[in-house]
């Protein structure tokens, strides 16, 4: 069963077609690879399927409903989140209180619930739920660490900590394995299947060839906005045009 | 949290407490009295700024707009409707609030130094109007003989009964914005304050907290201008000027951004220092200029704001455009 549908998608910055008419279809629990050359608009197709950027044309469809064009937070609540390529923590907060703000769109006490101390059982889910998380990324023992203190790789769980504290059906992982030494990409590949099984449907764009290429269940190719190619790991690794666009044509030829 | 981190300030808070409530008993000095109620005030006004500056990020040069509206509802609602200060009092916060919803429109689309210059305008345009628009304010002529409070038959006449109203209000205020704070809304304040893309990519409605924390904040304005209104009897619109926003923004600055006790310390200070330098006479305003400089200088994040680690700056401190943010 299709969760995310991109049908006929479209953005363009002003005279630059970012994504030329991507046509995307996500069944649930599947693990999506979405790789192409830099500037290929990766992460363009994650800035308009979370509403960062108003789509030029298209529709997006998640588990039925539309979302085209909702408003990032909206986006959130129905059950999409991301991480970002260049993380974006709350840094001079705690590590457990990012992972709290996660839960801000499955929660509900408001102004008077604070002001009254009405709030009591909920906070104590929240917090709870928050050290749950923060068990699953491995990170129990930096909970009350500064989340701009922690290292490069913690960092990284941590915004997959917090995304998942706001109960998506569908993460978008931005290059996750970014930066990582081969040790904390394995144990980024061991947490991404784990969530996996769990049911969570995952989004991935990733420069990690040998990450993507064991992981995803199905591969997406952009090139220049347009996708070139979609399918198994192993027919996207012999692809003619897919070699063209990473290496050019003539290493192609060889 | 450890109990032991927690017991301390507990017990420091709380001998404040008693030391502030036996106050007017120990000094029965009326001038010195008056510039504790004029502390009270302005820690309000620094605490509620400090709610939309330190907490939530946004920066606001026209505070004392929301401290003016305040002060004139109330007064006005005494005199010309025959209010009870009581009721006035509130509903002047909420006209207060309602002026911070307002202003937190455009911040949908403004950010820092864009918004400095919005919220400056907002001040000077609420300043005008009282200014001018003399069949209700009288202009600057000012409203004199605004009524005292009375509590049941007791009329508030003398500085200590103003001094335990305005203890009052500044708990009630600490009190809230400490909840606040430490709730949900106050974490997507924060969240909002450090990263606001990731605090929409969490599910925050970025633009309705910004809203909140701005009408919450000048409601609490507006409360401290309704109490000064009455306790001084006399208001006109210089008062509530450029200056006075910008000596509120001092105050919260100097006592650290996105610290509630900074708040507090900043207020108090910067409202007794120029008391103090008055021996001094017309050297004063240098050496309180020199005073502030100094903080700044040794303690850029305020004295009670905690410093930024370097490890966390990575190009990030210039899309907040130079605001120092604290830790709550």
């Amino acid at each position: 069963m299709a969760l995310l549908e991109l049908t006929n998608v479209t953005k363009r910055f002003g005279g630059l077609t970012a994504i030329d008419s991507l046509d995307v279809v996500i069944d649930a629990g599947q693990i999506v690879g979405l790789i192409g050359p830099n500037g290929a608009g990766k992460t363009t197709v994650f800035n308009v399927i979370t509403g960062i950027y108003p789509l030029t044309a298209g529709t997006i469809v998640l588990d039925g409903e539309p979302v085209t064009n909702c408003q990032t937070h909206q986006v959130t609540q129905r059950g999409i989140t991301r991480t970002f390529q260049n993380i974006r923590l709350f840094t001079q907060i705690s590590t457990l209180d990012n992972v709290r703000i996660g839960r801000h769109c499955r929660t509900k006490a408001g102004l008077l619930a604070a002001l009254f101390n009405g709030a009591g059982a909920e906070e104590q889910a929240i917090h709870d739920n928050a050290q749950a998380l923060l068990e699953l990324v491995g990170l129990s023992e930096k909970q009350n660490e500064l989340a701009g203190n922690l290292s490069y790789g913690e960092q990284r769980r941590l915004e997959i900590a917090r995304a998942l504290a706001t109960e998506p059906k569908l993460l978008l992982l931005d290059e996750p394995a970014a930066g990582m030494n081969p040790q904390e990409t394995k144990q980024l590949m061991e947490l991404i299947r784990r969530l996996n099984s769990d049911g969570l449907t995952i989004l991935l764009i990733e420069h990690d060839m040998k990450l993507v290429m064991n992981i995803s269940d199905k591969i997406i190719v952009l090139d220049h906005g347009v996708k070139i190619a979609e399918g198994l790991p192993r027919e996207i690794q012999l692809n003619q045009q897919v070699i063209e666009a990473y290496l050019g044509k003539g290493a192609a030829a060889c | 949290m450890d109990i032991q981190i927690m017991k301390k300030p507990k017990v420091i808070s709380t001998g404040l407490l008693i030391v502030a409530a036996l106050l007017p008993v120990i000094i029965a000095d009326d001038y010195v009295l008056r510039i504790l109620i004029m502390s009270g005030i302005f820690v309000m006004l620094t605490l509620s700024l400090n709610l939309v500056t330190g907490f939530t990020g946004q920066f606001c040069l026209g505070w004392a707009a929301f401290y003016g509206i305040g002060a004139y509802t109330s007064a006005l609602l005494t005199m010309k409707a025959g209010l009870s200060f009581w009721l006035a009092m509130p509903l002047g916060g909420f006209m207060a609030a309602l002026f911070g919803l307002l202003l937190g429109l455009p911040t949908m689309r403004l950010k820092e130094i864009y918004l400095a210059i919005t919220t400056l305008g907002f001040g000077e345009i609420i300043r005008l109007i009282m200014l001018n628009w003399t069949d209700l304010t009288r202009g600057s002529m000012g409203l004199p003989g605004i009524p005292a409070p009375m509590l049941f038959s007791y009329e508030f006449s003398s500085n200590a009964a103003y001094y335990y109203l305005i203890l009052a209000l500044v708990l009630v205020t600490i009190a809230a914005i400490r909840r606040l704070i430490n709730s949900r809304t106050g974490r997507a304040l924060i969240a909002i304050r450090e990263d606001e893309l990731a605090a929409k990519s969490m599910g925050i409605d970025v633009t309705a907290y910004k809203m909140l924390a701005f009408a919450v904040g000048a409601f609490f304005a507006g409360l401290a201008g309704s109490f000064y209104a009455h306790y001084t009897s006399f208001i006109d619109p210089h008062t509530f000027s450029f200056t006075e926003s910008i000596a509120i923004l001092a105050m919260a600055v100097l006592g650290g951004l996105g610290s509630i006790n900074g708040s507090i310390l900043g207020a108090v200070v910067l409202t007794i220092i120029p008391e103090l330098l008055r021996s001094i006479a017309e050297y004063r305003l240098i050496v309180f200029g020199l005073i502030m400089m100094a903080v700044m200088l040794l303690r850029p994040q305020g004295i009670f704001g905690k410093a930024r680690e370097s490890s966390s700056v990575r190009g990030r401190s210039k899309r907040r455009g130079g605001v120092r943010v604290g830790s709550a």
